[in-house]
């Protein structure tokens, strides 16, 4: 009967031990702290297109 | 007990990210200053799949991502004519709310930790710390001092080797900014890049083209988009722009700049995919 009870709480402070453990294991999401959109101002998309009235850029060589 | 132990151990394999190499095959190259990856971060994950391979012929599969636990379905690999061009990331599965999406263009240096040192010391904000992805190496994601998003890798297999750029793939990368002076010196003092203005014949302003090595590696342009947040933009080289933006909006997208005739040669036109991230097309060569 002891022994029992000493096995069950061994084994719930392992148990306890190793749920610590994981509570450390952050999922490791490079893009997890990202907390905006380059393209959310509303001025790139908002209202509608340009047309060819904005000039943007490109490869030149 | 001993199956709820190794399910909660199984549980933290399972969130151990390891991403496949850049290269699926070694190249042990290092090409300090090239953009040699670029991820999507999108929270409309099928209908981004759809619009870009639709528009330029992208497959989409999925990587086995989690060490031991089988496949994530969060991280998807974008492959062109069989070679691996970029990732998606479907930002849902980060927890976010907001809509993060974005284009995140990925930057080569030999050290990361003292490229991000570098970075923080000349007014650069880090996001996310150097971190292990597995095989493909540790990635870090820094915002410049004028409020661009990038990313910055040290791969473990090798960089890609540089190649031609081909049709419907990557062409160049390209920094909008509100100060460009700024801007400049921060990507030199991080990367080491040498830049030179370039005067545009019949335009209103000069062009920065960022060199390390004499290779030019990315370009620098006072922001279009007078007022808006500084991003990074990347250009698919494509035969007929028209022809793309033709397309755009019945695949869920948004023209955001119609094909425009360049001063230079060639054209140019800027769209959004169906999640809000923008991405430009470009003809080339120049004639």
């Amino acid at each position: 009967m002891r022994i029992s009870i000493i096995r069950r709480v061994a084994g719930l402070s392992a148990l306890l031990a190793l749920c610590s453990l994981l509570a450390s294991c952050e999922p490791p999401a490079v893009y997890g702290s990202v907390g905006y959109s380059s393209y959310g101002g509303g001025g790139y998309y908002g209202g509608g297109g340009f047309g060819t009235s904005i000039r943007i850029g490109g490869r030149i060589y | 007990m001993a199956l709820l132990v190794a399910l909660l151990a199984a549980g933290c394999t399972a969130i151990t990210v390891n991403l496949p190499p850049i290269t699926e095959t070694p190249t042990d190259e290092r090409h300090i200053g090239k953009v040699v990856w670029h991820d999507l971060l999108t929270n409309t994950p099928e209908a981004s799949r759809r619009f870009y391979g639709e528009l330029f012929g992208w497959k989409f599969e999925q990587p086995r991502l989690f060490v031991g636990v089988g496949s994530g379905d969060s991280y998807m690999l974008i492959r062109h004519n069989g070679r691996l061009i970029g990732g998606m990331v479907d930002t849902n599965a980060l927890g976010k709310k907001e809509n993060i999406s974005q284009w995140i263009t990925t930057i080569s240096v030999a050290d990361i930790d003292a490229a991000v040192d570098r970075a923080a010391g000349t007014g650069g904000k880090i996001i996310n710390a150097p971190e292990s992805i597995g095989d493909r190496g540790r990635m870090a994601v820094i915002e410049d001092p004028t409020g661009a998003l990038f990313a910055m890798i040290e791969t473990k297999a090798g960089d890609p080797a540089d190649s031609p750029p081909v049709l419907d793939g990557w062409l160049w990368d390209e920094l909008w900014t509100n100060d460009v002076d700024r801007a400049a010196g921060f990507y030199q003092a991080v990367f080491g890049f040498q830049h030179k203005a370039h005067a545009i014949e019949n335009a209103d302003r000069d062009y920065r083209v960022l060199e390390y090595a004499n290779k030019p590696r990315a370009g620098v342009l006072e922001n279009p988009f007078e007022g808006e947040r500084p991003v990074w933009v990347n250009y698919i080289r494509v035969e007929d722009p028209s022809a793309v933006t033709a397309k755009v909006e019945a695949l869920g997208g948004r023209v955001l700049v119609e094909a425009q005739a360049r001063p230079i040669g060639g054209e140019v036109a800027f769209i959004a995919g169906p999640s809000g991230a923008g991405i430009a097309l470009q003809t080339w060569p120049l004639d």
